[in-house]
């Protein structure tokens, strides 16, 4: 197993993700979700925590996350980099993306929820309807009067 | 371990390995080599994607563990082996899956972002999610991709959509601009776009007797406008939505005001509207809160008197060298209509303090909680000409004051000291820029939002609109606004986040 000489005398969170991998957590970024922090409190804390809605490979990505974040604080630097990572996944993989996304949601981690929709939100923003619908296979289900319509609505915003 | 060090000598690790070979190295090392991988049971091909359609796993055999996946890992690009080196630096396996492997995945080169996002779809996403996402876009992005499905288009509707979009903290100030005439006020400067918008008329100004109203106040997501029948209208202009306060009581409407100013709780979606009225200086207050939805009790504001005879003094201290300047114009302040009431609230220490311009041109600041007020020492000399402002940016009142000095025109901005009771510059307008005021007589109506304020400079033959951020100290000079062909005309400005769910 990995050492563990070096590690501070924090707390050690054991999880299982769906797929029976099994997650050794400090604490302090166990903690960041309120889901892990809401069963700790219902007494599950000797136990191991599962996660039946979070599959290993999404959660290690989750964890990473949520350590850089935690380093982030006051850190342009680290800030800077989290979101260039965050974008390049969200480019490179989407459905990875999606998933991390609602592993986040699932797991009620504030802080990267805000971050995770933020970053899906600035790539969204500069971009057209109907770039927006091929890009993320969306039907367009407006009949063409009613599209007409809601395209006059808001016309001002073409601008 | 010496055969695996062997593998794992640089040159292989730069080839991709092909699955036959990669078997070939597994059954080779030992198992025990293996402790657990975290992948067992799948290719880490949904994990570790990079663009450029390989894969890779790590297993350090210095530590004899699977590395965690890091991110840096995840992004290194295998077309360049010298940023690839750098992460390799103890010994360790590198398997490579290549794409072709997974035939349920595209084989493209996904240079252009339209190939990229092939098998997503955000229908996919729940509604909770869809909802967070759509409240961080920017506001006139929001209105534009609700043409995107039924499902977008209906979340601004949505209760808890609007929860999501009170959650994001702050957002690009718009500038509502005041068109001299009254008429056709729907344009705003979009400062996230950089570019003008032509908003539809909120609908209940547009009826008659609510035409020529004067916008006079904002805060948050509202502006506040005065009806000619000086009742007020409280607006969010991005929404449209309108109301009618109840009228003020009619031992208000005889007396005159000074300040209008609004300020508003984000937290608790509620407003108030400040009213300070009277023939100075007997001053009184009266304030509608929206949260209680009537006008409260109004009273009387005292002057603290300490510091009229501070004021005086600390006046004449402030000529500076000013005061030898030859040409003496005597003329009273400078005001346009819209601003009259020109005002702005700011909370310090849990008070609300109102700053408003007296009819001499000074500053007054109304605490509201000690309920008194005190009048600052002049920024400049009675018998100078000049415009003068006062603006609200990051809760601090600034002054920004333009006037003509020695062949040149000069625009800068001060703060008040309360501990030393006197002006401070904070920033000033590159000289080159200013110049272009000289001689032109010119107004200046400003507001403020954040780190930014915007400056209208109006006169006769000359108009100009100038965004300045306060902390960059950068001043840019907007271009025209061009409406059916003609360049529009503004005399002022109010500051306003387009917040969709700001409620009136």
């Amino acid at each position: 197993m990995a050492s563990t000489s070096n590690s501070t005398s924090s707390k050690i969170i054991t999880l299982r993700s769906s797929d029976g991998e099994v997650f050794e957590v400090e604490e302090s970024v166990a903690l960041e979700s309120n889901l892990i922090r809401r069963m700790m409190e219902d007494d599950c804390a000797n136990n191991i925590i599962p996660l039946p809605n979070v599959t290993a490979p999404i959660f290690y990505l989750v964890i990473e996350h949520c350590k850089k974040h935690a380093e982030m604080k006051d850190n342009k630097e680290k800030k800077k980099e989290l979101r260039s990572q965050g974008e390049e996944l969200l480019k490179s993989d989407p459905h990875t993306y999606s998933n991390l996304m609602e592993a986040v949601n699932y797991l009620d981690i504030k802080s990267l929820m805000d971050l995770t929709a933020q970053w899906l939100a600035d790539f969204l923003k500069g971009k057209s309807p109907r770039l927006i619908r091929e890009l993320l296979k969306i039907k367009n289900d407006f009949t063409p009067e009613e599209e007409a319509e809601i395209l006059e609505r808001n016309r001002w915003a073409f601008d | 371990m010496g055969a695996a060090a062997e593998h794992s000598s640089r040159g292989s690790l730069l080839e991709p390995l092909c699955q036959r070979e990669q078997k070939e190295l597994l059954r080779k090392l030992p198992s025990s080599l293996f402790p657990s991988s975290p992948y067992k049971k799948r290719p880490p091909i949904h994990l570790f994607p990079s663009s450029l359609k390989v894969y890779h796993l790590l297993f350090s055999l210095s530590s004899n563990s699977w590395s965690t996946p890091t991110t840096k890992l995840l992004y290194q690009n295998p077309d360049y082996p010298a940023k690839y080196e750098k992460c390799l630096k103890v010994p360790c396996l590198c398997f490579f899956h290549s794409m072709e492997q997974y035939p349920n995945r595209k084989r493209k080169t996904p240079a252009k972002e339209e190939d990229i996002f092939n098998g997503i779809s955000l229908d996919g996403l729940n509604q909770d999610l869809l909802e967070r996402v759509l409240s961080w876009l920017p506001t006139s992005s929001f209105f534009r991709l609700r043409s995107v499905c039924k499902r977008w288009s209906s979340v601004a509707s949505s209760a808890t959509f609007r929860i999501a979009c009170s959650g994001v903290p702050s957002r690009d100030p718009w500038f509502y601009m005041v068109d001299p005439n009254l008429d056709d006020q729907s344009i705003v400067f979009d400062t996230t776009e950089g570019n003008w918008k032509n908003l539809n008329y909120p609908s209940i100004l547009l009826q008659d007797h609510n035409l020529k109203s004067i916008p006079v106040a904002s805060s948050g997501g509202l502006v506040s406008f005065r009806t000619a029948s000086g009742n007020f209208v409280i607006c969010n202009p991005v929404t449209g939505a309108c109301r009618e306060l109840p009228m003020v009581n009619s031992v208000c409407e005889s007396q005159t005001i000074h300040a209008i100013a609004m300020n508003s709780s984000l937290q608790h979606s509620s407003y108030k509207l400040v009213l300070v009225l009277g023939e100075f200086p007997n001053l009184m207050v009266k304030i509608f809160d929206s949260a209680k939805g009537h006008w409260e009790d109004d009273f009387i504001l005292s002057r603290k008197t300490n510091t009229i005879l501070g004021s005086d003094q600390a006046g004449d201290e402030t000529v500076y060298f000013l005061s030898k300047a030859g040409d003496v114009v005597a003329t009273n302040m400078q005001r346009s209509p819209s601003k009259q009431y020109s005002s702005v609230i700011t909370v310090e220490n849990g008070e609300e303090v109102i700053y408003f311009l007296s009819h001499s041109g000074t500053i007054v600041a109304c605490n509201l909680s000690r309920r008194c007020f005190t009048e600052f020492p002049r920024l400049l000399p009675v018998f100078f000409e000049y415009s003068i402002d006062v603006v609200e940016c990051r809760g601090e009142m600034f002054v920004v004051v333009l006037w003509e000095f020695l062949e040149s025109a000069s625009l800068r901005v001060w703060r008040f000291s309360e501990a030393t009771r006197s002006w401070t510059q904070v920033a000033a307008m590159p000289p080159a820029m200013s110049h272009e005021f000289y001689g032109k007589k010119a107004d200046i109506n400003c507001v403020g939002c954040g780190d930014r304020m915007m400056i209208c400079v109006n006169s006769g033959e000359f108009r100009s609109y100038i965004l300045c951020n306060l902390v960059l100290n950068e001043w840019i000079e907007l271009p025209k606004c061009v409406v059916d062909g003609k360049a529009k005309e503004f005399m002022s400005a109010f500051s306003f986040e387009p917040r969709v769910e700001a409620p009136v």
